[in-house]
């Protein structure tokens, strides 16, 4: 499980004299091995911030960040994907080899690698495109594939930053049902960002409502699974989280709404 | 297949006019392509060509060695470095500014009339060419893929042959492209000044006869071999290098 204690951080001042900007304020939040949970943010609220503490690659904060009782980024032994939100593969890799990449990274054992491969790319529907290059690949399939670099190293956490928002709206909601799919297969704990109240609404156990820094408010999703874009209370959910986003920030940088006919 | 068509077809009108120039001309003035070709494959013949071409390339490949030993770290310390580049970069600039007969000249009063001299020199033309090249990539390095790499916890070695190398890699390919572009001259030049033998020895030796045969067969021979060197090892150096890329043809 993840626990997220008092956590602040400041950026220092751009100028000597500016003043240092806070993107996080005392941030508490505990996360259930396996639980689903949705970051809904508009852009400069700290939600990616948060996220690369989560990933350990910045360690310069205030407070206190434990995964399975380990500081964030502090050993090894602890293993988090991560998914951005463009597909950050290496153009010069072919698909194969970019996961090679993730799993030498993460130090997996060479035996395990052709078990581990046919497994992932298999889970994303990728298993006939091996050799191919990025470049060959569409957007939905570059992005499934940094999904299966991100679970190949079989971490205890996957952090996902916006990772459909640069993908038309029929791949997205392909991925977004991928997704749960994979989660419900392989339990991973799952923190994910987003701008979108909809597709909070449809992926999470829990919405945690960021804004400024802090968290607001945390919102159980009470939706059975699995769960259908065109339920209907899926939608009034929907304007309840909106309605609250818009009550917290004042109505400045509402998330996005859901497309008409979703 | 368009475009081999093409250059064969301009190279064709540019030998049709090389012939009809000299067909106006009188024969010791400006010989025709025939006239220097024939030359070229008589010092083939009698060997004088790989006598002199074969100690050419070896000051351009000692040269080149000494641009890269020189250049590359520069380019890679401005590259990561902004108090590096600012210190530097007006020292690149007037490195690239002085005439590379200069270098030549003060190699061989510093050093004396040896082949160190000649290789140092040629050395130092040819080094800020190539830090422009490899610095230019240095900065282009993505931030991005970097954040990836070490979000999955690579150490620096995976990180710099599997992200950091292919991104400068172009870069480096221009770099000893154009590095070597400069350094062919640089070399003729030096040789001209200060060399008892070697392509550039020859080109001058031929033009103090005023023998204009010779001077347009050994141009020949020099021109022939860079192109080969460009069009061939280059691009088959790029082809497998460069083999994930969209297009690589341009």
């Amino acid at each position: 499980m993840i626990r997220i204690t008092g956590l602040s951080k400041k950026f220092p001042p751009r100028r000597a004299g500016g003043a240092a900007l806070q993107v996080l304020r005392d941030i508490n939040l505990d996360i259930a091995e396996g639980e689903f949970v949705c970051i809904l943010g508009a852009s400069g609220c700290g939600k990616s911030t948060l996220l690369n503490i989560l990933a350990g690659l910045d360690r310069t904060h205030g407070g206190e960040v434990a995964i399975d009782g380990h500081a964030a980024g502090a050993t090894r032994a602890l293993r988090v994907g991560y998914l951005f939100q463009e597909d950050r593969l290496l153009p010069w890799r072919s698909a194969e080899q970019n996961i090679d990449f993730a799993l030498t990274a993460a130090r997996v054992p060479q035996g395990e690698w052709a078990g581990r491969k046919d497994r992932w790319l298999g889970m994303v529907g990728l298993d006939g495109f091996r050799g191919y290059f990025p470049h060959q690949m569409s957007g939905g399939m570059r992005q499934r594939l940094a999904l299966a670099r991100a679970l190949a190293i079989e971490p205890q956490v996957l952090l996902m930053d916006e990772p459909f928002s640069g993908l038309d709206e029929l791949t997205a909601r392909k991925m977004r049902a991928d997704i749960l799919r994979i989660w419900a297969e392989a339990r991973k704990t799952i923190v994910f960002v987003t701008h979108n109240a909809f597709e909070a609404s449809f992926l999470a156990d829990r919405i945690v409502i960021m804004a400024e820094g802090r968290i607001h408010e945390t919102i159980a999703v009470p939706l059975p699974r699995p769960r259908d874009h065109d339920d209907d209370a899926l939608f009034a959910l929907n304007r309840v989280v909106v309605r609250r986003f818009l009550d917290i920030t004042g109505g400045q940088d509402a998330p996005v709404q859901p497309h008409a006919g979703e | 297949m368009r475009e081999l068509a093409l250059r064969l077809v301009s190279v064709v009108c540019a030998l049709a006019a090389w012939t009809a120039l000299s067909r106006y001309l009188p024969d010791d003035l400006f010989p025709g392509p025939l006239a220097a070709s024939t030359a070229l494959l008589e010092n083939i013949a009698n060997g004088s060509v790989f006598k002199h071409l074969g100690i050419t390339m070896l000051r351009v490949a000692g040269g080149l060695l000494i641009a890269m030993v020189i250049g590359a770290p520069l380019g890679i310390l401005m590259g990561l470095s902004r108090l590096a580049e600012k210190t530097l970069d007006i020292w690149v600039m007037i490195a690239l500014a002085v005439p590379s007969l200069c270098y030549g000249l003060v190699c061989f009063i510093v050093l004396g009339l040896n082949e160190w001299a000649a290789v140092v020199a040629i050395g130092l033309t040819g080094a800020p060419s190539i830090t422009v090249n490899i610095w230019e990539g240095v900065k282009n390095i993505d931030a991005r893929l970097l954040q990836m790499a070490q979000a999955f916890r690579a150490n620096r070695w995976l990180v710099l042959y599997r992200v950091v190398l292919p991104q400068v890699l172009p870069y480096v390919m221009a770099s000893l492209r154009f590095g070597l572009g400069v350094i062919w001259k640089i070399a003729v030049l030096i040789e001209l000044l200060g060399r008892p033998d070697g392509v550039g020895f020859q080109l001058y030796y031929w033009y103090q006869l005023a023998d204009m045969r010779q001077v347009l067969a050994w141009t020949l021979l020099f021109t022939l071999v860079m192109l080969f060197i460009e069009l061939v090892l280059f691009k088959v150096l790029e082809r497998r290098l460069f083999a994930w890329r969209p297009t690589v043809s341009a």
